[in-house]
């Protein structure tokens, strides 16, 4: 009797192949070098997290007691062997892939020098560049046996050295010397002196080269090739670079702390402290300094990793996004004004609803939106959520001047924004001190919904302008995330957005809703009533399908619903980019379809589809199905319930489920398969989403040339 | 601009809700935003007689908050019509609360009372029928909320009020002497059908004549309820089967509020008295033979909201007009009073009215008081034809009448007390314990009725028209009339002084006969 294949997969190996399809993009001959390189650093900047967050959160509850737990009641040390095990191996991708990137780049005329391959005017220059900027920010210090080691922040690159004593001369050690050297001991035996390498000097350093030529060096190098000089009087025995990786995740006592603002300053302090997830060493050699510097740091040597390469590739990014030649970079992609500037924002959104679908659409008319009511003497308030919002934002500089020109401001912002606390802590207290009313979250819940809300005074009554969307309000990821969002004025929208923020703002208590659902309160219960009404249809003989596209798809109780669900006969198409816990193969003749499309945009965006018979509803969120989107974040789904706005997002998922050349189908067991044409045509979803805006902006600069300005609605 | 939006904030004996609404063009009011904070008032109340000290300050926390909240729509604390039912009105310091909420937070809060609250209802039931009013008028609707503190009942037979209840019974204030009584809070169903027997003896009564058609509840209590096993008609009304409700009824009446959190999501503070609420509600629907149940997503908020619109809508305004004018004929009738004559005299005190409007430049709220009091004048006869209109005074202001609450009910009773013989003294202390203003309202409407009630002395109704001329100190009484008017005329002499009194106007009356020219 064969067993039934198991109901959920491991949600850190699902990761960990999301992270392979990412590497896949990375490893393809036909992309763009700059392209591929871009991939790379995705997927080592994806495995900082994934160490700092989840290999931490393992290990901790590996110390724990090493209980199972989880959906798939894995013990933490199974998970753990397993995700080390992939992980070695993933590595060893990334260095192959890195090195075969590199090799192609060099036939390009970009090459990254060795030490050894400087011609003399790059290293003359070079060692003006050490003497003038980097000798005096240089700051080694030496690391005393049976003391604490120095302190190192996690995800820096670092140098460590071992050092002998020179016994020949005994010169002034100078201001940067290891300590107060005593002589006689140093001459003994060698010392072990580490450097942390400041961010801020960037990692590549950008050589004199030849006409049509871009020659860089990285920092590291540039400090090994004069690092005898920040240590006079000592020999350099070995070198080794080395990176730690540290546990992200100290939880705010919600219960305890009376000043939130105080108690996430204390952590930021704290994380800099927090326990060694990971350390990374960098390439051959030096043997004697890797077994010391282990015994010093005390790390599990199962998390300790040697890499064939320079440490860091995350740091590509910068060179990625470099503008060399054209066909090393893919072709960028311009988003569409799909509200133009010269149309008076709040007639035309007074008009029609507007639907975004950014980075295909330009964001700006969001930004646009809250400059304008900064200025506009007829808006009364501003309400919105930040979750992530970059540092000199436009969207933050629009609402300190609209306190300042006397609106009233209610800003949400979410400190526990992990990795962005100490930005959002910094620009929230901006706020507070131009008179914005800010409120710092809600006590144990992460805000995750992105939701505005404009209160403006017209000459037939109060009006108020609502946008809500799936990703948050960052300027810049919204060239880079696809999401979709809502621009209305409708009263079924606004009234229960105002009733939403009146909920986390501490104004009311939650109340019903029925056009936005609110997690944790509703949401949840929410989608299993759909499920339910699904399968009830189903039983009855109704043609029922779901179509649902997320991040990810890890809540027990969800996936247990899909099951009840496609038992019954519900066809169930899921688009999840990463995590999936859902295991197709669990449900015999089932029709449960998973996809995944990795391309050169973050599939962003939540689309869920329940249809059974003639009836559709539609919705759009800011919540994946996980536990902790459903359970343990405020977030929000909202219902799309114009019509056009419902062909176009019924025609977003048909193009995202057609993709037949990025996507990939989930195996049972959670192997994962990339699809092929295979002699049908060939669908790239974010190709036709681009082409289609590209189409609109062309049939809008022709109607422009003839004289008529038609406000049609951009078919996405 | 702004003068179209209301905010309408109450304090309640579980919870402070505000509303903001705003009325489109045509002077339809629409509620766009909302805030609810529970807060056990009540429970204060109903225990200790006092609102405690810490409730205050939540109070005041919460008034802080919409004040804020307020702001993002440019209204002002001062602009806002705030009220307090059961639990502040019956508060040992509900000046103290009051005052104290004014000083801290700007929000002026008028006490209402539970007949007032009973018209609000209605209002509110109106609210959430928008367009669909006519379904009143056909068959018959009960309304009622039942609330912390309090009980509102209200029986419409085609639309017209056929009878009005305000109990004290209510929710958190059963539990509280429940648990004072006894010591523990499990309520025994049987118990409460007790203390509710008698107010579900007069709902039957009331709705003998046949089925109720339809049945609204209104309330929090109503409402959570309803949001939880019942659907939406509109995005103001709720529909339950009674089924369902009666099976709910059942589930949560024993569920301690921490499960009923737990398991229906929804806040504690709303949780508690629900099962006594929701059973309370089964008891008194017993026997009625409805099969749903409908509720608005509204309460008496939504009742204020109406009252506040800008203009009169003529249709809403003659029709609440109607329900109070119905609603004070069924009490005649219960009074077994002579009906024409009462009809013909309040028709008469309103020409009058109307006619003088320049000599006692009272408003429109007073016509009606008056009207009402012509109405009544004679009721006391049911006791004792002699002094009738002390026992005339005595009914009034015993009774229920829907849409006027207990000070209107006392300018009535005074006025059918002075419609005849002694004029207003101070010994009277049912006339001296009113202020300046009422007195004189009294005095001046008392006068209207004497000659009103003189025009028809013979209760034959040979007087149908009248119209008064003032020329110089003189109030020449115009009436239409082939038959002998000996009586009333000789009635109008003993009558009238007291108009002269008040007035300063002497009466003359001049019969015109058909045909006759003036």
């Amino acid at each position: 009797m064969s067993k039934q294949p198991s109901m959920f997969l491991n949600r850190e190996l699902s990761w960990i192949e999301f992270n392979r399809r990412v590497l896949n993009e990375a490893a393809r001959p036909d992309l763009p070098l700059l392209e591929r390189l871009k991939f790379l650093a995705i997927t080592a900047s994806n495995f900082d997290e994934f160490f700092m967050v989840r290999v931490a959160g393992l290990r901790r509850a590996f110390r724990s007691g090493d209980l199972p737990y989880g959906p798939t009641r894995e013990r933490p040390s199974e998970q753990l062997s397993e995700i080390l095990r992939r992980y070695g191996d993933f590595v060893a991708d990334q260095y192959r892939i890195h090195d075969e990137i590199l090799t192609k780049l060099r036939q390009r005329g970009i090459r990254i020098l060795g030490r050894d391959e400087l011609s003399v005017g790059q290293r003359a220059r070079l060692e003006q560049f050490f003497e003038e900027e980097l000798f005096n920010v240089l700051a080694p210090i030496r690391v005393e046996p049976k003391r604490p080691f120095p302190f190192t922040a996690g995800l820096r690159l670092n140098l460590a050295f071992l050092l002998k004593g020179e016994t020949l001369s005994a010169p002034a050690p100078s201001p940067q010397a290891v300590g107060e050297p005593e002589a006689a001991a140093a001459q003994e035996s060698p010392l072990l002196a580490i450097l942390e390498i400041p961010s801020y000097l960037g990692r590549f350093y950008e050589l004199p080269a030849a006409e049509g030529a871009h020659d860089f060096i990285r920092i590291e190098d540039v400090i090994l090739l004069f690092a005898e000089r920040l240590f006079s009087g000592y020999h350099i025995l070995e070198h080794l670079s080395f990176r730690l990786t540290r546990d992200a995740d100290i939880p705010v006592d919600e219960e305890k702390e009376e000043d939130f603002v105080e108690a996430m300053n204390k952590i930021l302090r704290n994380r800099r402290h927090s326990r060694r997830v990971r350390l990374e060493l960098g390439a051959r050699g030096a043997s004697q300094l890797k077994e010391l510097l282990c015994t010093e740091l005390q790390i599990d040597p199962k998390v300790v990793f040697d890499c064939p390469g320079p440490l860091s590739l995350r740091d590509y990014f910068g060179l990625a996004t470099q503008n060399f030649d054209r066909d090393l970079s893919v072709e960028p992609w311009e988003p569409v004004l799909t509200l133009p500037d010269e149309q008076n924002i709040w007639q035309t959104i007074r008009e029609r609803d507007v639907l975004l679908f950014p980075p295909y659409h330009s964001f700006s008319p969001v930004v646009r939106l809250l400059k304008e009511a900064a200025e506009d003497p007829n808006v009364l308030s501003i309400r919105m959520t930040l979750y992530r919002t970059g540092g000199d934002s436009p969207i933050v500089e629009a609402l300190i001047r609209a306190a300042e020109t006397g609106k009233q401001v209610l800003v949400l912002v979410e400190l526990k924004a992990r990795f962005d606390e100490e930005q959002n802590l910094g620009w929230a207290q901006t706020l507070e001190r131009v008179g914005c009313i800010v409120v710092y979250g809600v006590a144990n819940l992460k805000v995750h919904a992105k939701a505005l809300l404009i209160v403006r005074r017209e000459e037939d009554g109060i009006r108020r302008y609502v946008h809500l969307g799936t990703g948050n309000y960052h300027v810049k990821t919204s060239r880079l995330y696809t999401d979709l969002g809502i621009l209305s004025t409708k009263n079924e929208y606004t009234y229960e957005v105002a009733q939403f923020f009146n909920a986390i703002m501490g104004y009311s208590t939650v109340q019903h809703s029925h056009y936005i659902i609110m997690a944790p309160h509703h949401l949840k219960k929410k989608l299993l009533s759909l499920f339910e009404w699904l399968t009830n249809e189903a039983k009855a003989g109704v043609p029922a399908r779901v179509r649902a596209k997320m991040n990810a798809l890890a809540d027990e109780d969800i996936i247990r619903a899909i099951y009840r669900a496609a038992e019954a006969g519900v066809v169930i198409d899921l688009n999840v980019r990463g995590i999936c816990m859902l295991n197709p193969g669990h449900v015999p003749r089932a029709q449960i379809r998973v996809i995944s499309i990795v391309d050169r945009l973050l599939e962003h965006a939540r689309i869920f589809s329940f249809a059974a018979g003639e009836r559709e509803e539609l919705y759009l969120a800011s919540a994946d199905w996980m536990y902790r989107n459903l359970e343990r974040r405020v977030e929000l789904m909202f219902r799309v319930i114009q019509d056009e706005h419902r062909e176009q997002v019924k025609h977003i998922l048909d193009v995202l489920f057609a993709d037949n050349t990025q996507a990939y189908v989930l195996k049972p067991g959670g192997r994962w398969e990339r699809l092929t044409p295979q002699g049908n045509k060939a669908v790239r979803a974010q190709l036709v989403f681009h082409t289609e805006a590209e189409e609109w902006r062309k049939l809008q600069a022709e109607r422009q040339e003839e004289g008529l300005t038609p406000r049609r609605r951009p078919s996405t | 601009m702004s003068n179209r939006l209301k905010a309408v904030i109450n304090c309640g004996s579980s919870s402070i809700r505000m509303i903001i609404g705003e009325f489109t063009a045509n002077g339809a009011p629409q509620v766009i935003d909302q805030a609810i904070h529970y807060l056990p008032m009540g429970k204060d109340v109903f225990t200790t007689g006092m609102i405690s000290n810490k409730t205050m300050a939540r109070a005041m926390e919460i008034l802080k908050l919409y004040r804020e909240l307020l702001k993002g729509y440019g209204i002002e604390p001062s602009q806002v019509q705030a009220v307090g039912t059961a639990a502040v009105r019956e508060a040992l310091n509900r000046e103290n609360f009051v005052d104290r909420m004014e000083i801290r937070t700007g929000f002026p809060i008028r006490i209402i009372d539970g007949l007032e609250e009973n018209r609000l209802s209605y209002m509110a039931v109106l609210y959430a029928l928008e367009k669909e009013v006519g379904l009143l008028s056909r068959g018959n609707t009960l309304i009622m909320e039942v609330s912390g503190g309090s009980t509102e009942v209200i029986v419409l037979k085609k639309g017209i009020i056929g009878a009005v209840h305000s109990l004290s019974f209510g929710a958190i204030r059963f539990q509280e002497l429940y648990r004072q009584k006894k010591g523990y809070v499990e309520v025994k169903s049987h118990e409460l059908e007790q203390s509710l027997s008698s107010l579900h003896d007069l709902i039957h009564e009331d709705c003998r004549h046949g089925s109720v058609n339809r049945v609204f509840l209104l309330g929090n209590y109503a409402r959570i309820a309803a949001e939880m096993v019942g659907k939406g008609v509109s995005a103001r009304l709720l529909e339950v089967e009674h089924r369902r409700w009666n099976a709910l009824a059942e589930e949560l009446y024993l569920m301690p509020p921490e499960d009923i959190v737990n398991r229906y999501g929804i806040a504690a503070a709303a949780a508690d008295g629900m099962g006594t609420a929701l059973l309370a509600y089964r008891y008194l629907l017993k026997d009625i033979d409805c099969e749903s149940i409908l509720v608005p997503r509204v309460g008496i908020s939504e009742g204020i909201l109406m009252e506040a619109r800008p203009g009169v809508d003529p249709e809403v305004q003659s029709r609440f007009w109607n329900q109070v004018r119905n609603s004070a004929l069924a009490l005649g009738k219960k009074y077994h009073f002579d009906a024409e004559h009462a009809k013909l005299v309040a028709r008469l005190s309103v020409e009058l009215f109307d006619q003088l409007a320049s000599e006692h430049r009272m408003g429109f709220r007073h016509r009606l008081l008056l009207e009402i009091a012509a109405l009544l004048h004679d009721i006391g006869t049911f006791v004792k034809p002699s002094a009738h209109h002390k026992h005339g005074q005595y009914l009034v202001e015993n009774s229920e009448l829907f849409g006027l609450d207990a000070h209107d009910l006392k300018i009535i009773g005074n006025v059918v007390r002075y419609h005849r013989k002694s004029t207003p003294q101070n010994t009277h202390l049912g006339f001296v314990s009113l202020n300046r203003e009422d007195r004189l309202v009294v005095m001046k409407m008392a006068a209207l009725l004497r000659v009103a009630d003189s025009l028809d002395r013979s209760h034959s109704q040979k007087v149908t028209d009248v119209k008064a001329i003032i020329k110089d100190e003189v109030m020449e009484l115009q009436v239409f009339c082939d038959q002998d008017l000996d009586a009333e005329k000789l009635s109008l002499v003993d009558k009238g002084s007291f108009f002269e009194d008040v007035f300063g106007f002497s009466i003359r009356i001049l019969q015109i006969r058909k045909g006759e020219k003036v």
